[in-house]
C-alpha cells in the first residue's frame, strides 16, 4: 500500500520552517481522587503558514493541549513533562515577564466561548486601549495601533462604528467571535491559536468565521492552530490534522490523507462516518459505539480498543506508538502491521 | 386556575370555538395535530417582531424541520407551538381547539401531549435535583404512573434512551453526566409522557458531531414505536436531511417563512436564495468538494453578515431577504407572493428562474 502523496495546492504552500513545536508534552491535573493525565506525551510541530487542526471529542484533552501550547494550564493542572518550543525557544524556561511579552505579541489565543472573554462593563474600544497600553513595544504610537485594529475589523467584515463604542452585550455571538479574532491579531502575532472557533455559531456565522480565518492566513501570513470536534470545519480550513483520543495523539497527517488515504486510524474513519452529510440523501451516517473512556479509568493497551472494530489481543495489552510513514503518523497495531507487510 | 397562560386575554369566545371545531371535525379534513394560524410575536423593546404572521400545520406523526440562522424566530415559533409563549397575534389550535381558551383538564392534556426538548442540556436540567426527581415529576403529575411503580417506570425510561438503567443512576445529579447523557435525559423526560408532538429546539447542536447521529437515531426510534410528530428546529441542513428525510422543511428568515416543501425537494432544488445561502454556508466533510465549492461560490458570493443590520425593515412591505440577496432588484421592495414549485413546494421569491440557476451552482458541486 502506497501512502498518499497528495500534496494539495494548499499543503504545498505551507512547507515553511517549524514555528511552534510541542515535544513529549504531558499535562497532569492533581485532583483529590488522584492525578489525571489529560494530555499524555503529545508531540506536534506546526510549520510557518500551516493551518493545523486539533480534532477530537469532548474530554479528549484538545483544549488543554491548546492552552499548554502557550504554557497556560488552568489550576490544578500542571505541565508534567516535555516542552514547548516557539521558534526554537523553550516556553517553559521563560520568565513571567518574557511570557507576558510573548503571549499575544507572538502567539495569540482565542479561547472557546469568545462571548465570555470580554469585560462586560468596558467598551470594546476601551479594551483595545488596555491591550495597546500593555504592549508599547509593538505599537509605540497607539494611533497606529488603533488604525491597524480598524483595518483588522474590516478584514473580519465588521466596521469600527459597529464595534468600538459598544459593550460586549450589544454584539451578537457571531460578531463577538470575529471581534475576538481581530483582538488576537492586533499585536501582529505569527501564530494564532483558536479553541472551537465555530462551535455554538449558526451555519451562516460558521461560514463567515471560516472565510475570515482563510483571509487572515492569506493576507497576514499568520499560522493558525485550531481545536474542533467537527471534521467538516477541518475539511474547509486545515492543511494538517492531529487527531486526539483520550489524551493521546492517534494520527497526524496532511488534510487529504486524513480524508482519503487507506492508511488511517480506525477512530478517524469512525469519526468521518458519524457526520450527517448534506450532500448525501438517506441515513448513511453511523454513530461510534460506546463512549470516550473516563480519564481515571483508562483501558489497558490502546485506549480506543473497546470501541474499535479492528481490535485484537495485542491492542488490549500494548499501547501502540505513532509510526510515521511519509508524514502520515498513525498509532494503531493493525494499521501499522498492514503497512510493514506491503 | 389552570389556564394555559396565566395572564390570558381571551381571544375567541367559547361559542366560536365550538363552531370551528365542529366544522373541522365534520370529516371534510381531519384537524391538524397542531396548527399555527397567522401567529405573530414581538418581544418587548424589540423593533421587529420575532415571528410575523406565520401559519404552519403539523399533522399526526409528521416531521417538520424549521430551519434558519440565529435570530430568525425559529425558537420563538417552536415555543409558541407548545404553548410556552403566548403569541401577540394569531391562533394556535391543538386538534382543532384554540389553546388560548383551554382551561383545566383540557389545558393539562395539551401540556402533556406537546413536549419541548431544549437546546442546551446544561441549562435545561435543574442542577439541584437528582434524575429521579427530574424524570419522575411529570409522569406523577400527569398520573401516568403511581408512586409505587415509579422506580420501575424510570428504569424502563432510562433503558429506552440507552442510559445505565440502575437505581444508582437515578440518584445522580446533572453535573455527574456528560453532555450527551444529559441530552438523553432531556429527551427521556419529554418522551416518557407519551406526547403526540415533541418540539426539539436545536436538540443536537450543542453535542459533539460524533454524538449527534446516535441521539437523532434515538429520537427516530421513539417515533417508530409511538408515532409522535416532531418539530425539529435546526440551522444545520445536514442534520435536517438525516432526521427529516421523509418529512418537510420550513425555512424561516427574520420572522417569516420564505420557503417550505418536502425535505428532499428543498435541499436538492431550493427555491429561495436564502435556502441556497444556508446550503452554501454549510461545511462539508470532504476537502476536495470543499475546494471546488469554494471556487463555485466565488461566482455567486453572498455577503451574509449574520447581523440584524442586514435585514429588510420591519413592516416596510418589501422582501425580508433583499438586503442580503444577490438577486435583489427594485421589484423586491414589494413582498413577493409564495410561488408554487410543484408538490406542495413553495417559495417566496420574485425570480424563481434565477434561483434555479443559483441553486444549480450550489448543487453543481453536490453532483
Amino acid at each position: 500500500m502506497k501512502p498518499e502523496s497528495a500534496v494539495t495546492a494548499e499543503a504545498a504552500t505551507s512547507a515553511g520552517d517549524v514555528v511552534l513545536e510541542a515535544r513529549n508534552l504531558s499535562v497532569d491535573f492533581a485532583l483529590p481522587a488522584g492525578t489525571l493525565r489529560a494530555v499524555d506525551d503529545v508531540s506536534l510541530s506546526v510549520r510557518d503558514g500551516d493551518v493545523y487542526a486539533l480534532v477530537g471529542e469532548s474530554g479528549c484533552g484538545k483544549s488543554t493541549l491548546a492552552g499548554a501550547l502557550v504554557n497556560l494550564v488552568p489550576k490544578p493542572g500542571v505541565i508534567a513533562g516535555g516542552d514547548i518550543l516557539l521558534r526554537g525557544r523553550s516556553m517553559r524556561s521563560m520568565t513571567a515577564e518574557e511570557l507576558r511579552r510573548t503571549r499575544m505579541a507572538e502567539v495569540a489565543v482565542v479561547f472557546q466561548a469568545a462571548m465570555s472573554s470580554f469585560n462586560p462593563v468596558v467598551t470594546i474600544g476601551a479594551q483595545l486601549e488596555h491591550v495597546l497600553e500593555a504592549h508599547p513595544e509593538v505599537w509605540p504610537d497607539r494611533r497606529e495601533g488603533r488604525r491597524y485594529f480598524d483595518h483588522l475589523l474590516e478584514m473580519v467584515r465588521l466596521s469600527p462604528g459597529q464595534v468600538l463604542g459598544r459593550f460586549e452585550s450589544q454584539l451578537s455571538g457571531g460578531m463577538k467571535q470575529r471581534v475576538a479574532i481581530a483582538f488576537a491579531c492586533v499585536l501582529k502575532p505569527s501564530v494564532l491559536i483558536l479553541d472551537e472557533p465555530t462551535t455554538a455559531l449558526d451555519v451562516i456565522n460558521q461560514r463567515l468565521v471560516i472565510d475570515v480565518l482563510r483571509d487572515l492566513r492569506e493576507r497576514l501570513g499568520v499560522t493558525i492552530v485550531f481545536v474542533t470536534h467537527d471534521l467538516s470545519v477541518v475539511a474547509e480550513l486545515a492543511t494538517t490534522v492531529g487527531v486526539m483520543y483520550a489524551g493521546r495523539m492517534v494520527q497526524v497527517a496532511p488534510i487529504d490523507t486524513i480524508f482519503y488515504s487507506e492508511r488511517r486510524h480506525p477512530y478517524v474513519r469512525a469519526l468521518l462516518e458519524s457526520i450527517p452529510n448534506v450532500l448525501e440523501p438517506g441515513r448513511t451516517a453511523t454513530s461510534i459505539p460506546g463512549q470516550v473512556p473516563r480519564m481515571d479509568r483508562l483501558p489497558p493497551g490502546c485506549r480506543f480498543a473497546p470501541r474499535c472494530p479492528l481490535a485484537e489481543d495485542a491492542c488490549r495489552k500494548d499501547d501502540p506508538e505513532l509510526i510515521d510513514d511519509h508524514g502520515n503518523a498513525v498509532a494503531c497495531h493493525p494499521v501499522n502491521r498492514e503497512g510493514t507487510k506491503a | 386556575m389552570n389556564a394555559l397562560w396565566t395572564q390570558r386575554r381571551r381571544r375567541a369566545p367559547r361559542a366560536t370555538r365550538s363552531v370551528e371545531s365542529g366544522v373541522e371535525g365534520s370529516g371534510v379534513e381531519s384537524p391538524a395535530l397542531v396548527e399555527l394560524d397567522g401567529v405573530s410575536h414581538r418581544f418587548r423593546a424589540r423593533d421587529r417582531p420575532a415571528v410575523d404572521g406565520v401559519s404552519l400545520r403539523v399533522a399526526d406523526g409528521e416531521i417538520v424541520a424549521v430551519v434558519g440562522e440565529s435570530g430568525c424566530g425559529k425558537s420563538t415559533l417552536g415555543r409558541i407551538g407548545c404553548g410556552i409563549i403566548e403569541p401577540s397575534g394569531g391562533t394556535v389550535r391543538f386538534r382543532g381547539t384554540d389553546v388560548s381558551g383551554m382551561t383545566g383538564r383540557e389545558a393539562i392534556g395539551f401540556r402533556r401531549c406537546v413536549q419541548l426538548v431544549h437546546q442546551d442540556p446544561f441549562a435545561s436540567l435543574n442542577p439541584g435535583l437528582p434524575l429521579r426527581t427530574t424524570l419522575g415529576y411529570a409522569p406523577m403529575y400527569h398520573k401516568i404512573v403511581s408512586r409505587r411503580e415509579l422506580d420501575d417506570f424510570l428504569l424502563d425510561t432510562l433503558r429506552r434512551v440507552g442510559l445505565d438503567a440502575s437505581p444508582e443512576f437515578l440518584d445522580r445529579y446533572p453535573h455527574q453526566l456528560s453532555g450527551g447523557q444529559r441530552q438523553r435525559v432531556a429527551i427521556a423526560r419529554a418522551a416518557s409522557l407519551n406526547p403526540r408532538l415533541i418540539v426539539a429546539d436545536e436538540a443536537v447542536s450543542m453535542l459533539d458531531v460524533s454524538m449527534r447521529v446516535s441521539v437523532l437515531d434515538l429520537m427516530l426510534g421513539f417515533r417508530e414505536d409511538a408515532g409522535m410528530a416532531y418539530v425539529f428546529i435546526s440551522h444545520d441542513l445536514g442534520v435536517v436531511r438525516y432526521f427529516a428525510g421523509d418529512g418537510r422543511i420550513v425555512v424561516m428568515f427574520y420572522g417569516v417563512i420564505v420557503e417550505e416543501g418536502a425535505t428532499e425537494d428543498v435541499i436538492t432544488r431550493p427555491g429561495h436564495p436564502y435556502t441556497c445561502s444556508l446550503l452554501q454556508s454549510l461545511p462539508v466533510p470532504d476537502p476536495r468538494r470543499a475546494r471546488s465549492r469554494r471556487e463555485d461560490r466565488a461566482a455567486a458570493l453572498f455577503t451574509p453578515a449574520g447581523d440584524a443590520g442586514n435585514v429588510g425593515d420591519a413592516g416596510d412591505g418589501g422582501c425580508v431577504f433583499r438586503r442580503r440577496c444577490p438577486l435583489a432588484t427594485d421589484q423586491c421592495a414589494t413582498a413577493p407572493p409564495a410561488s408554487d414549485l410543484g408538490g406542495n413546494h413553495r417559495a417566496a421569491c420574485w425570480f424563481p428562474d434565477k434561483v434555479a440557476e443559483l441553486s444549480a451552482s450550489v448543487l453543481g458541486a453536490a453532483d
